[in-house]
């Protein structure tokens, strides 16, 4: 390594990079050939849940014996979410998507990145999350999982998305950021047996929270 | 249970950003640049080099939990009983995820048991301080163990118009995709008395720290499939990771100490070249001429990622 001091150096060996370190995998779109744009996917770390009952209606003491009352329910559920829908299974979900239709992109590789912890970075950082230095070129990012039960409005997976579409040739792009809500009929599972019901009702919910986001997704110009 | 959380506490700071944590640690507030006048030393540097621990640190990522939307202190403290026990849950999920890192790192411990990081690092401290020629180290003393060797022992011990600091950390990320190794700086000019033994307190005038990161190629999502590869082969990767992690530091603590004030504002100049690496995302120093892949940033500090396996 030959550490350069100038920044301007810098931002030339920037220009000359190729792959970035951490991709995961990179199915092709087309297996034909290979597609001179990318999209970068970065699943999302994040799990939380929270289970609200009739009582938060019953003001203040209501609201408290509520978030007593469901205290383990929102650990479990939590935790049960991050191991249900960790990055590898967004991934997983994912994938039975063509991501770049949904989000209006011409043929794409995908490419699966590791997931990024720091949410300053995720729904702030408007350059490349990654060192490509293809010109067709774009980012999506997972920026929530979260799990409701409501009284009311029953059981949801709701998610948030950024988009970056990078293919007007600027170092920065805008921020697209919108969400996807779906209700969830199985999911969290009451015995053992309905693991896998519940698995699949929640990975349903991802990829149909997604296409609720790439649907208000329009190409940058 | 407390201990527990304190220790999430501190692996968290370490794994979010230890270039800011480990600064906030220091007791005096010293620059991050070596002043002109204090580079040139007629007596040389005393230098203590230290590794903080015996094993590797885990390290976990406990995100924000949910909140309800009344959380505070409002509506006579009732709203602040439900903020209460939503950080509990935090905390509960923070102690379960501390245990589990904890497990995951049990084979990569094992398989790095015999490795001697302790003079792995005495030596990177030597071949880093050998190569400022202005540096003049006059000797280097290490020690694995941070109470061993007091810094009050030490500077009592030895007289010198400057001593400096390495201290080395080292843990898994939270996800068990990287080796990082935190080294924190530090140079202290030392008051001496008319008998040339040390008198007061000494005066911290440079402090800076860097991280070095060497990343798993094509790791896995889940923790303990990337913890078995480390293990894997008697630790051939997780002993490559840290010597080249390590020996990043060669390069980089030179750098470092010679860093001026008009490149520290221009790292530090919002409109710099950002570039995102290892988790972080700050101004993009250089890219490494012979690992296209590998990258220098400026985060509050030096961090430097590497592919590794």
């Amino acid at each position: 390594m030959k550490l350069s001091l100038s920044l301007a150096a810098a931002a030339t060996m920037v220009a000359a990079l190729g792959v970035s370190a951490s991709a995961q995998e990179t199915p092709a779109a087309s297996p034909a050939v290979e597609p001179g744009c990318e999209l970068h996917v970065f699943p999302s770390l994040e799990g939380k849940a929270m289970t609200t009952g009739w009582l938060s209606g019953f003001g203040v003491i209501g609201a408290v014996a509520d978030a007593a009352k469901n205290k383990n329910r929102n650990i479990s559920e939590a935790e049960y979410l991050k191991e249900a829908l960790g990055p590898r299974l967004q991934v997983q979900a994912l994938k039975g998507i063509d991501l770049p239709a949904q989000l209006k992109l011409p043929p794409s590789k995908v490419v699966y990145e590791t997931a990024i912890a720091d949410r300053n970075i995720t729904t702030k950082a408007a350059t490349r999350l990654s060192s490509s230095t293809a010109p067709c070129y774009a980012e999506l990012i997972v920026t929530q999982n979260f799990y409701t039960k409501k009284a009311i409005y029953g059981r949801s997976l709701n998610n948030r998305f950024v988009f970056k579409d990078f293919r007007t040739g600027k170092d920065k792009a805008t921020l697209v950021k919108g969400r996807g809500g779906n209700g969830l009929s199985a999911f969290p599972p009451k015995t053992t047996d309905e693991t896998e019901a519940a698995e699949t009702d929640l990975r349903s919910a991802f990829a149909k929270n997604f296409v609720e986001f790439a649907k208000g997704v329009t190409p940058a110009k | 249970m407390k201990k527990l959380i304190g220790l999430c506490i501190v692996v968290a700071l370490l794994s979010t950003g230890a270039p800011v944590a480990a600064k906030k640690e220091a007791d005096v507030k010293a620059p991050p640049v070596l002043a002109e006048a204090d580079r040139a030393t007629p007596d040389g540097r005393l230098v203590l080099s230290n590794l903080y621990q015996r094993e590797i640190e885990t390290s976990v990522f406990v995100d924000p939990v949910a909140r309800t939307p009344y959380g505070g202190t409002g509506w006579y403290g009732g709203w602040g009983w439900i903020r209460g026990i939503e950080n509990n849950n935090q905390d509960v999920i923070a102690a379960r995820l501390v245990a589990a890192a904890e497990r995951n790192a049990v084979p990569v411990r094992t398989a790095l048991s015999d490795f001697d990081t302790n003079t792995l690092a005495l030596a990177t401290t030597k071949a880093a301080l050998a190569k400022p020629d202005w540096f003049q180290a006059r000797g280097v003393t290490g020690s694995s163990d941070v109470f061993a060797i007091s810094k009050a022992d030490f500077l009592a011990q030895n007289a010198a118009a400057q001593i400096a600091f390495v201290r080395y950390r080292y843990d898994l990320s939270p996800d068990f995709t990287q080796i990082r190794v935190l080294a924190m700086l530090s140079i202290e000019r030392q008051q001496l008395g008319k008998d040339g033994k040390p008198a007061g307190q000494p005066v911290a005038i440079y402090r800076q720290n860097i991280m070095s990161i060497a990343q798993m190629r094509a790791p896995s999502y889940e923790a303990r499939d990337n913890a078995k590869r480390w293990a894997a082969d008697n630790g051939k990767l997780a002993k490559a990771a840290l010597t080249a992690a390590f020996g990043q530091f060669e390069r980089l603590i030179p750098f470092a100490l010679g860093l001026s004030q008009a490149q520290l504002t221009a790292f530090n100049d919002k409109n710099s070249t950002k570039a995102f690496a290892g988790g972080y995302y700050g101004t993009l120093v250089a890219r490494d001429a012979d690992q296209p892949d590998a990258v220098l940033i400026w985060k509050n500090g030096l961090v430097h990622v590497q592919p590794v396996g």
